[in-house]
């Protein structure tokens, strides 16, 4: 595990994919509608905090920059990018498990990707491709999924009980207490 | 055994009064496709100088080893998770993918954060003037923080939309976060002796966390 893409017990993975000729049009339409059936595949994936897939056409270029010469990308690249919880291989693993159905949908329209899209060929093609963080921020790094989602769960119901126990003797809030919290 | 009354209902109520609301977005001033409930996406590709080769992965070192230079970073308290990665070469996957020898190393940037973006660059600009300067200033092109019009026309010109965009708990803001994490280490104890306290040692107990607990709430 690099010590660069990694922040408290989170770890940061960006990978860049080149997308095969002709394919970019359906694997956007692809990623762009993903959400229209339901939740993001992403939700699948355990331990995962947030995650993107971009495409990119070009590196971009002004004659206004100083920049002498524009830096063309042979082919557009398909990036993703997770945050999540852990180690980098037992997630991909996970990963090449819960997206089995989208994989050959998104990396299959991409130069290399093993043919199924799946299992330890996949993760080792993500892998391939991983492009190392310089510098990963994580404001919570330490806080893993889990512990994020029961917080806030935590929060929302010490309001709500704060709510509904106002004025009530304190033996009663004790006891609703303990049942709302326990040990 | 009275009731929670007098400064414990006071408390009560302050603490109930100060919860954010439950629904409203803030993230505006980006394309849908940025944006999951309050989290926005922004990813941004910079082309590098020949000397930010040698001087980034320093910077990256650093930035990593001296909290303190990234100390305004967490304290600006809307970015859940930032990246920044030196993209020196496209890995290589065989045909039909041509071999490229790259002209420029790229400076790979992406945000996970809350609020509007605009409001985003603007803090980026106006509270991390220096930050932004140490980690831009080695991109073509990069105008300064500031003023911040030609700083936003920037990112807008090297950033590129997600095709899709996931957040976990979309509704949660990284205040929200941070306070629910800080008031589970603060509920803890309570939690844990509830049951043994008596019922005013409880509701002194109880008082005392929920006038903490008011800043997190």
């Amino acid at each position: 595990m690099k010590s660069s893409n990694v922040s408290g017990q989170a770890y940061g993975f960006l990978a860049m994919t080149p997308i095969k000729p002709g394919q970019e049009a359906g694997l956007r339409a692809y990623l762009e509608d993903l959400r229209d059936p339901g939740p993001s595949p992403m939700s699948r994936v355990p331990g995962t905090h947030m995650a993107r897939w971009v495409i990119v056409e070009r590196f971009n270029w002004d004659p206004f920059y100083d920049q002498p010469e524009p830096d063309a990308l042979a082919l557009p690249m398909l990036i993703f990018s997770t945050c999540f919880d852990g180690g980098l291989d037992g997630y991909l693993d996970a990963l090449c498990v819960e997206l089995a159905a989208e994989a050959p949908f998104i990396w299959g329209r991409c130069i290399g990707c093993p043919d199924p899209a799946a299992g330890p060929a996949l993760k080792a093609y993500l892998e391939h491709n991983q492009i190392d963080c310089g510098f990963f921020f994580a404001a919570y790094g330490q806080a893993t999924l889990e512990r994020v989602r029961a917080s806030l769960d935590q929060r929302d119901r010490l309001i709500a009980f704060a709510t509904r126990t106002q004025g009530l003797p304190p033996a009663e809030i004790q006891r609703a207490f303990a049942l709302e919290f326990p040990r | 055994m009275g009731q929670l009354t007098g400064r414990g209902r006071v408390r009560i109520l302050a603490a109930v009064s100060t919860a954010p609301p439950a629904g409203p977005i803030t993230a505006t001033g980006t394309s849908s496709r940025n944006v999951d409930g309050q989290a926005i996406a922004i990813t941004v590709f910079s082309t590098i100088k020949w000397w930010g080769r040698l001087y980034l992965p320093v910077l990256f070192f650093l930035a990593k080893r001296v909290p303190w230079l990234t100390e305004t970073l967490r304290k600006l308290s809307f970015i859940h998770f930032a990246r920044w990665a030196l993209v020196k070469e496209i890995p290589y996957n065989g045909p039909p993918q041509p071999r490229q020898t790259m002209r420029y190393a790229h400076m790979y940037f992406e945000s996970n954060f809350n609020g509007g973006w605009e409001e985003y660059i603007d803090a980026f600009s106006h509270i991390m003037t220096p930050n932004m300067k140490v980690f831009f200033g080695s991109s073509y092109g990069f105008p300064g923080p500031l003023p911040v019009g030609p700083f936003k026309d920037y990112i807008h010109a090297n950033e590129t939309e997600a095709s899709h965009y996931y957040s976990a708990y979309p509704d949660a803001t990284i205040t929200m976060v941070a306070g629910a994490l800080a008031l589970d280490d603060r509920l803890a104890p309570l939690r844990r002796d509830a049951a043994e306290l008596d019922p005013t040692a409880f509701a002194a107990a109880y008082r005392r966390l929920l006038t903490d607990a008011q800043r997190w709430l």
